[in-house]
């Protein structure tokens, strides 16, 4: 099979509602990445965008961003979903020998509209939409399935708050940076009974671009190339009834179907760094177990000293607990990994990082997962 | 890399409003007539391709809840959206995913309800800047009107001449089973349908339609093995212009269909589309459009698409068929009609379209369109591998 190569990235994020126009910041992480990736506009081939309408309050808002990210007389497509998919649609488009150079942006701009609310509409009118869940329902409703299943209490809970929030107090991209301690956890308001609000990912606003290059392109441009390893993506069933909610089977999937394209036998050594899409504190701790990097409900043992977890480095950049923003989160993680295996990652750089896992979710109990592995 | 083709396509009928069915069980029945038309059962498929544009379902991100029905559960999954030209660029993403030699079969499946929303019109309109395109009341249906009026300013096109395209549309969908509206109308029923927004009447502007299409890919080895006659896809491309219509070059938009069917034509090595190219499938969803694409896909010099469906060339009996399904005209889905057009043609170049077969169709172009005239899809399927 072809190689594929990460040529550059650059990410953009805010805790404060920015004041830019939600497709000023395709322009900015799409010129930023180009940058990087020491290439102009010219030499992209196509625009793929992660992005969803409704966050945005619009129908068709890439009809904004693919020409503001640069997009113009040139092949585009959107994936309506988060923009960890659009890179993996971006990796089969090379590989398919359409492309050379390709551009992949996510914008969320969570500001614009009330996330949790709008997350109401995805649901069946008939069924499920007038019982009145949301999607952090949703999520709590799998996080508080796991706590009991593998007797987690929410002291520890608390403890994996802290140790995300230390780590994205060294990612200069994370938006929330206050520091916060156990007891604060423990007495901050319940948002989704029984989590409280610091156990959620908040909201944020922000853009994320990956510039994706075939083998030939990537050696031409002289600098030590990242790979693309391993690609894998899934869905399982969309009602919540059908499925036991402590299980991410479609991460498993994905997973499963990552590691066998990358030649990744044994997770726990082969992997150096994995950033997942922590919804919740208990969701990252759920996902590492799906991807394999620890067995299920061994983690649990590691909870009492969250910073000295074994093993893959887990989130170091904080993860979506140091900032959510909406589609851009997915592809923000695999910006993340790629600075890892670069060496770039700064102060949140996990020493000799050679693999690095990217991994996203998106839809009702996170019926939806993708995979994505980087390496030198 | 590796060859594709499409080996089945499966498709329901489209009305104004299937009420004896919910958004899950429409996918269902078009995947599921795709996959007895190509003879194959869910577990040969490796992936799912689902395309379907937010707003108009009243469900949003409606891939969550289809993606079962689809045959998604367990799957890999990807979910496209690209306003109107959502369907077509379901079959490219499709057509990327197949072509990359990861999976051997794929299936690509859109589908619509517009009849969910009481005014579609009302939701496109969402997609406008809120400060400064949104207030001048801008609808699908100006895109339409705008390019009709500066088509009349620079060649004189009469509303006679643009309601050639309609009865020719509304003939070609009696033919085709499948298609929403199928009753034939004459020129002068044209001429006095009522007044949509100047220049285009009622029976010049296509209707918005519930249904679902699928159409299932398949690499070269799979394709030859389930059928001597698959419709091998020879190229594709797609291409975004500016978002404001102001930027533009000419209203008449000819430039990024134009460039993006140039790009096309050289990417499979076709020198003259009007010979090369047997039938055509293009989102029209006005006279107008239909007229200005034939000129910018150069089946004609600029100007003379009029010409075209005035002797007959474009009519099903002509030498270069253009929507002989009926066309958007007669059926829109919108985020489905791209792929509509993809199944249609793939249908002409295996000579299964029934009534509204064209002969001897060994290459065929279909085409989608989305945004403010913004988004161009095309791609061109033939009986033979390239």
């Amino acid at each position: 099979m072809d190689k594929v190569a990460i040529i550059g990235t650059a990410q953009w994020a805010s805790a404060q509602p920015t004041s830019h126009a939600f497709y000023e910041l395709a322009t900015i992480v799409a010129e930023q990445a180009l940058h990087n990736a020491g290439i102009d506009r010219g030499a992209v081939d196509a625009w793929f965008m992660g992005e969803y309408d409704l966050s945005v309050g619009r129908t068709a808002s890439h009809m904004y961003t693919v020409p503001a990210a640069g997009g113009f007389y040139q092949d585009e497509i959107r994936i309506h979903d988060d923009g960890l998919f659009a890179a993996v649609q971006a990796f089969l488009g090379i590989l398919s020998g359409e492309y050379e150079v390709v551009l992949v942006v996510s914008t969320g701009v969570a500001s614009e509209t009330c996330q949790d609310r709008l997350s109401t509409y995805s649901l069946d009118p008939f069924f499920v939409r007038p019982l009145g869940l949301t999607e952090a329902i949703a999520n709590a409703m799998q996080a508080h399935s796991y706590r009991i299943r593998h007797s987690i209490t929410n002291i520890e809970g608390a403890q994996r708050v802290v140790k995300s929030r230390t780590q994205a107090q060294l990612n200069a991209n994370a938006s929330v940076w206050a520091p916060i301690t156990v007891s604060e956890v423990l007495n901050a308001p319940y948002a989704v009974y029984p989590l409280r609000s610091p156990e959620f990912a908040p909201y944020c606003d922000g853009a994320c671009a990956v510039v994706m290059a075939s083998e030939p392109v990537a050696r031409r441009l002289g600098r030590p190339p990242i790979w693309i390893r391993g690609i894998g993506w899934a869905n399982d069933t969309y009602h919540l009834g059908d499925k036991d909610l402590a299980h991410l089977p479609a991460l498993e999937k994905a997973a499963e179907m990552a590691y066998h394209m990358a030649d990744i036998t044994d997770p726990p050594r082969q992997v150096d760094v994995a950033e997942l899409y922590d919804v919740t504190v208990y969701h990252e701790i759920m996902a590492s177990e799906a991807l394999g990097l620890f067995e299920k409900g061994a983690m649990h043992q590691w909870l009492q000293e969250p910073l000295s977890t074994p093993g893959p480095a887990i989130n170091p950049s904080g993860g979506l607990i140091g900032g959510r923003p909406a589609a851009a989160a997915g592809l923000i993680r695999l910006a993340e990994s790629v600075g890892q295996v670069m060496g770039r990652a700064g102060r949140h750089q996990v020493d000799g990082a050679r693999t690095a896992m990217a991994q996203s979710m998106s839809g009702w109990g996170n019926q939806r997962a993708a995979v994505m592995i980087v390496g030198r | 890399m590796q060859r594709v083709a499409v080996v089945g396509v499966g498709q329901t009928h489209f009305v104004s409003h299937r009420k004896d069915v919910m958004h899950s069980e429409l996918c269902f029945e078009a995947v599921n007539s795709c996959l007895r038309d190509a003879n194959l059962s869910i577990d040969d498929v490796n992936a799912i391709v689902f395309g379907v544009m937010d707003g108009f379902d009243g469900v949003d991100c409606l891939d969550r809840w289809c993606a079962g029905a689809a045959g998604g559960y367990g799957r890999p999954f990807m979910r496209i959206n690209t306003a109107g030209a959502t369907g077509l660029s379901t079959g490219i993403a499709a057509y990327h995913q197949v072509a990359s030699g990861l999976s051997d079969v794929v299936l690509a499946v859109a589908e619509q309800r517009v009849s969910e929303s009481l005014d579609a019109q009302s939701i496109l309109n969402t997609a406008a800047c809120p400060i400064y395109d949104r207030n001048i009341g801008g609808t699908a249906i100006t895109l339409g009107s705008l390019p009709a009026t500066r088509h009349m300013g620079l060649y004189g096109t009469t509303h006679a001449q643009r309601a050639l395209v309609s009865v020719k549309n509304h003939r070609n969908a009696c033919l085709n089973p499948f298609a929403h509206l199928r009753f034939e109308v004459t020129v002068e029923q044209v001429l006095q349908s009522r007044l949509i927004e100047w220049p285009l009447r009622l029976l010049e502007c296509c209707p918005r339609s519930d249904g679902a299409v699928a159409v299932v890919l398949a690499g070269e080895h799979v394709a030859r093995s389930l059928t001597d006659r698959p419709a091998w896809i020879h190229g594709a491309v797609s291409m975004a212009d500016t978002f404001f219509y102001g930027d533009r070059p000419d209203v008449a938009y000819r430039d990024n269909l134009a460039v993006a069917a140039r790009r096309l034509y050289r990417k499979v090595g076709i020198c003259d589309p009007r010979k090369e190219i047997d039938v055509a499938e293009l989102y029209s969803p006005f006279t107008s459009l239909e007229i200005m694409q034939t000129e910018a896909l150069g089946f004609c010099s600029e100007g003379q698409g009029v010409r075209l469906v005035e002797e007959g060339v474009t009519w099903l009996e002509g030498d270069l068929p253009v929507n002989p399904s009926g066309g958007v005209l007669c059926t829109n889905p919108i985020g489905a009609t791209g792929l509509v057009r993809m199944a249609e043609a793939a249908l002409q170049v295996m000579g299964r379209a029934g009534e509204h077969q064209v002969n001897g169709v060994k290459t065929a172009l279909c085409h989608g369109l989305g945004g403010v005239l913004q988004f161009q899809t095309l791609m061109v399927l033939g009986a033979e591998p390239r």
